[in-house]
């Protein structure tokens, strides 16, 4: 320890002052490491970047609110057996068969509220704006009635007519029977609505007492008459349901609405109530017999009832739409609300046919001819439900208000 | 080997060892520098941002599962028995624990025979089972059919209904499940069984009886103030209902003990009457006039989210026939209970039935809909053409903003107030509850 050297560590016998081994594949191979890092690294400093591509943005499939189907098969099944759809559509007359083709201007500048035919030559007539028109298979219209009249209904089958007035300016029973063909009428003592037995010389209207009440239109009163009559060509019409009937069967202070014959004639349907209280629909027998009440959902009015003309069967439809709050004045085919359809038979039961969607803004009814189905137009296009199954229910591509759905095409002029 | 060519072997090698870098090097820098230069100029070949569809936390699904994202927690059940929790979007999924009663079972013995029962009570929906928001109690039916509550932390199941009783499905329940209700039944007669007895016993949630009334239970209240029970004193104003002999239906016993009217019980022990007899023929002659009274009963009365309502289902247990094709024979009414009116909700062959948190209603068709309706606004369609999706529960979303249609195959979401919105993917499951996120 005295010497001041250090002392080397280890034994002296396994120091190794060799040179180190040159191992040139191992320092090859970590310089190509080296220089493909750097080579990378300088590539990403260096290297000019390209614009960035317009981006492109892809949107899902376009979204649309769900819709009842068109279900061809039903489509073509209802088709079978009634004729083409008349329909009012912008401000013409048109018919177009369930399917959506073969669509036909009837009548052009013609507003038609409600349509009596065609017949067998193609002659149909029509309700335009309070004007009955009778229109020629080749598109000609005729004015029918006396000049002043104004209608507000109207009903027939051939060549018989009767008309309802407008109860503004008019008296509210001054009704007429019209001839079709000679435009004659005559006065009879009956008000809106009005019906015509299809297969029977047998037509019911309203009669009196008439009283105003409001709930109809928006800030007026309606005169609304508070009994039934029935009658038959050149007969003097009878009292059915008088107003004290009436009112013990649909409720205090109850008048008519609407009011349909089955196609035999032998029973009458009687939309009745008040606005703001309950609605019902009477059935009657055209001897006076009651045959049943069917009370409508509360809030509900009748739109429209119709019987269908089955052979060996009828079925009455009604169809009832929500009227509650501000919806009691508003057009049909401006009411957003629901509603329903209900179909009964006498002695059969009831089933409802549409409900909900369908029947919002719904401003045309009508059966098939053959009895098989029912129409409703609304905004959203024409529905039609089978009245076997309500399951067999279709959209169809039709647009516009319906009027009917009769039996054959009319024949092109 | 002499000593001058070992010499020379190791300079060369020493040499090599020096130029073999820099030429590896050199070509690193030239090999790295192309790859560089390919990877900073590569640009998107397709250039196109696309929104994502269907391409949440599921596969095989449809629509933009992200709108879903924060929606609350789907609660279901596997045919193992396992329950499980996942977002609405299909993330997050995770098993929440086992009940061997949750596992896919096979009807209760002599189910088919027990046709009378289904004229006291008809559940709701079709989940086999519901989980609390806690993700912790299971509300079922036993096998056996009794109603009870499970608990998946320990795998624990207690019965709710005295021995000798079935019950015709799980309890009924406050949202925080602190109040249970369960209808329980008896069958006897010959030679075709009616229902014999039918009691409903409400509890707490640590099983202790609070009440023990009789007839059927319907509902309990979210806040478990009160429940909704059939009224005796309608039925013995309605009288028994008839048995049936009927072509296309099982036979069924007569009955006193079938619900003609409901009443309200309340926690403090009082009752009000909240929807007559006479109403319950009224509303359901409005689709069937000719409705012979004797054989209307309620089966189903669900109450509303504010408790002022219930959406009741009634059935003429007389009525024969292909429900298609025959008169109908079931209504859905929503009944006020201040008031005691019901309003149809017409439709027909009427199926399931929810209410929104945000006040509107919907429900599913005979015809293959899905209806939506809002509060003061009118319908909206959600579906059409469902007939054969096997749905067996139509579930609103916590803050009411989506329908779940619940079906054996798909589960369909569909935004309420756009119902061009809809989201579906396969079904994990059972669909037990769609509850709020935790910690929301």
């Amino acid at each position: 320890m005295g010497n001041g050297l250090g002392r080397l560590l280890g034994d002296p016998e396994v120091w190794d002052d060799s040179p180190s081994r040159p191992r040139p594949v191992m320092r090859g191979l970590a310089g190509l490491a080296a220089g493909a890092v750097a080579g990378l690294l300088l590539a990403f400093v260096v290297v000019p970047r390209p614009d960035p591509p317009p981006v492109q943005v892809r949107l899902p499939p376009a979204a649309e609110a769900p819709k009842l189907r068109v279900e061809r098969q039903v489509l073509y099944s209802a088709g079978l057996g009634a004729g083409p759809m008349l329909v009012s559509r912008s401000g013409r007359l048109e018919e177009v068969k369930a399917d959506g083709t073969d669509r036909r201007v009837v009548a052009q500048s013609i507003q038609a509220s409600a349509v009596v035919g065609p017949d067998r030559s193609g002659v149909l007539v029509a309700l335009d704006g309070g004007v009955i028109t009778r229109v020629e298979a080749d598109g000609a219209g005729r004015r029918l009635g006396p000049a002043g009249f104004v209608a507000d209904g109207l009903a027939g089958a051939g060549r018989q007519l009767l008309a309802c007035p407008d109860p503004a300016g008019q008296p509210a029973d001054g009704g007429l029977l019209l001839d079709a063909a000679s435009g004659r009428s005559r006065p009879v003592k009956l008000g809106c609505p009005v019906a015509w037995a299809a297969r029977a010389g047998v037509f019911a209207g309203a009669g009196g007492p008439w009283t105003k009440v409001e709930g109809f239109l928006r800030a007026a009163a309606t005169p609304k008459g508070g009994s039934v009559l029935v009658g038959r060509p050149g007969k003097r019409p009878r009292v059915l349901l008088d107003g004290r009937r009436l009112r013990a069967e649909a409720g205090r202070g109850a008048v008519v609405d609407g009011i349909a014959l089955s196609p035999d004639g032998k029973l009458v349907a009687v939309s009745a109530g008040r606005p703001g209280r309950t609605w019902s629909v009477l059935v009657a027998g055209t001897d006076g017999r009651r045959v049943a009440a069917i009370p409508l959902a509360a809030g509900h009015r009748p739109a429209w009832i119709g019987w269908s003309d089955r052979q060996g069967s009828t079925t009455l439809a009604v169809a009832a739409v929500d009227r509650r709050g501000d919806l009691a004045t508003a057009e049909l085919a401006a009411r957003q609300a629901g509603g329903y359809v209900l179909a009964w038979r006498p002695g059969g039961g009831a089933r409802v046919l549409a409900s909900g969607v369908p029947m919002v803004a719904a401003d045309g009814f009508a059966w098939s001819s053959d009895g098989d189905s029912v129409a409703i137009s609304s905004p959203a296009g024409v529905l039609v439900v089978k009245q076997a199954d309500v399951v067999y229910t279709t959209a169809t591509p039709v647009t516009g208000t319906l009027l009917a759905w009769p039996a054959r095409a009319r024949a092109a002029p | 080997m002499s000593d001058q060519s070992l010499v020379d072997q190791g300079r060369a090698r020493r040499r090599l060892a020096l130029m073999a870098p820099v030429v590896a090097v050199v070509c690193g820098l030239v090999v790295g520098g192309l790859a560089g230069e390919r990877v900073v100029s590569r640009r998107d070949p397709a250039g196109v941002a696309q929104v994502p569809e269907g391409q949440g936390g599921v596969e095989g699904g449809s629509g933009p599962v992200e709108q879903l994202r924060g929606v609350g927690t789907l609660l279901f059940t596997d045919q193992q028995g396992r329950a499980h929790a996942q977002g609405a979007d299909g993330r997050d999924r995770r098993v929440l624990g086992q009940l061997g009663e949750l596992a896919a079972q096979r009807a209760p013995a002599g189910a088919d025979l027990e046709v009378a029962a289904h004229l006291l009570v008809v559940p709701p929906d079709d989940r086999p089972a519901e989980l609390a928001p806690d993700a912790d109690l299971v509300y079922l039916q036993t096998g056996d059919g009794a109603a009870a509550v499970g608990r998946l932390v320990d795998g624990s199941l207690r019965r709710l209904v005295p021995a000798g009783w079935k019950a015709a499905g799980p309890p009924r329940h406050s949202a925080d499940g602190s109040v249970l209700g369960v209808c329980g039944y008896r069958l006897g007669g010959a030679p075709v069984p009616g229902v014999t007895a039918a009691t409903s016993w409400v509890l707490d949630g640590a099983g202790e009886r609070l009440a023990t009334l009789p007839g059927c239970l319907y509902d309990v209240a979210a806040d478990g103030g009160s429940a909704l029970v059939a009224d005796p004193a309608e039925g013995r104003r309605a009288g028994p209902v008839p048995g049936g002999e009927l072509l296309r239906r099982p036979p069924f016993g007569p009955s006193d003990q079938l619900t003609r009217g409901l009443r309200l019980w309340r926690r403090d022990g009082s009752f009000r009457p909240v929807l007559g007899f006479d109403e319950v023929v009224r509303v359901f002659r409005t689709v069937q006039p000719g409705a012979d009274p004797r054989g209307l009963v309620i089966v189903t009365a669900v109450l509303g989210p504010d408790g002022r309502q219930a959406a009741v289902r009634i059935v003429d247990t007389l009525a024969d026939g292909n429900p298609r094709t025959s008169p109908e024979a079931e209504v859905l009414a929503v009944v006020d209970l201040a008031s005691g009116r019901a309003e149809l909700i017409p439709e027909h062959l009427p199926g399931l039935f929810t209410f929104l948190p945000t006040g509107g209603r919907a429900w599913t068709g005979g015809a293959g809909t899905a209806t939506y309706l809002p509060r003061d606004r009118p319908p909206q369609l959600l579906r059409s053409g469902i007939g054969n999706d096997a749905v067996y529960a139509l579930v609103p979303s916590p803050d009411g903003a989506w329908l779940l249609l619940a079906g054996g195959a798909t589960w369909r979401f569909i935004r309420a107030d756009d119902p061009s919105v809809q989201v579906s993917y396969p079904a994990p499951g059972r669909l037990a509850a769609w509850v709020p996120a935790a910690g929301s």
